[in-house]
């Protein structure tokens, strides 16, 4: 049966190329980008709200790293307030193509009436804002022990 | 007293006058927390009544208000240590 298949395939014509032209001019392209309009990415309001909420997150991981074990109680404030900070924002970003739509620029907002406030954009913010604060105190709560009350310690 | 007691110091750290600006130049009165408590829930506040009565304009003067107010919390907590309070 091998033997077979290989004698077909060996006894197969040879395709002639003679006919075919190959055209080797390279097309000149010019790409043109118009740099008066404003980035698309930059108008979308929910990813500003994205990226503010991850260099906040950041900077709360930062804070953490570089502190932890001090003998300051401001700082794990300062590490809760940016995690809500984060988390709302994240919220925010998220639900924002729910209630006003994706890549709406900043404009429409005052298109807005006030029943879509009322029915969309304060509830979303509110929710929101509990979301933050609920993250913020749990991470307050988790990264308390590892910070010390500036004052007396006893040191053994 | 015990010899724990005896022992105990006041251990307290100084604030970074780096950190303080820089957190309340870029996060407004969340990082204004670092350097006074007390400031950053006012300014938080403050925040939201001229964010609300501006529309948003006013909210430009606040992380010039929240730097000013981190250099002076910073110094005076400092200044405190240094005097042994």
């Amino acid at each position: 049966m091998l033997g077979l298949l290989v004698r077909a395939q060996i006894s197969l014509p040879p395709v002639d190329y003679s006919g075919v032209e190959v055209n080797t001019e390279i097309p000149n392209v010019i790409v043109a980008r118009d740099t008066s309009a404003p980035d698309p990415w930059l108008q979308d309001p929910a990813n500003g709200a994205l990226a503010m909420a991850g260099i906040s997150a950041v900077a709360a991981a930062i804070v953490f790293v570089r502190t932890r074990n001090d003998e300051d109680s401001s700082l794990p404030i300062l590490i809760a307030a940016l995690t809500a900070n984060a988390v709302f924002l994240v919220s925010i970003g998220l639900l924002w193509p729910s209630f006003l739509g994706s890549s709406i620029p900043l404009e429409m907002f005052e298109d807005l009436s006030s029943e879509d406030l009322r029915l969309f954009v304060l509830p979303a913010f509110i929710k929101s804002l509990l979301a933050g604060v609920v993250i913020g105190a749990a991470s307050y709560v988790m990264v308390k022990p590892h910070y010390g009350v500036t004052g007396l310690r006893a040191d053994k | 007293m015990t010899q724990e007691n005896e022992t105990a110091r006041l251990l307290i750290q100084s604030k970074s006058m780096a950190a303080g600006v820089l957190l309340a130049l870029f996060f407004g009165p969340l990082g204004l927390f670092y350097s006074t408590l007390v400031g950053g829930v006012i300014m938080l506040v403050v925040t939201g009544v001229i964010a609300v009565f501006t529309l948003g304009v006013g909210l430009l003067v606040v992380p010039l208000i929240c730097v000013i107010w981190a250099v002076v919390a910073v110094n005076s907590h400092n200044e405190n240590l240094m005097r042994g309070a």
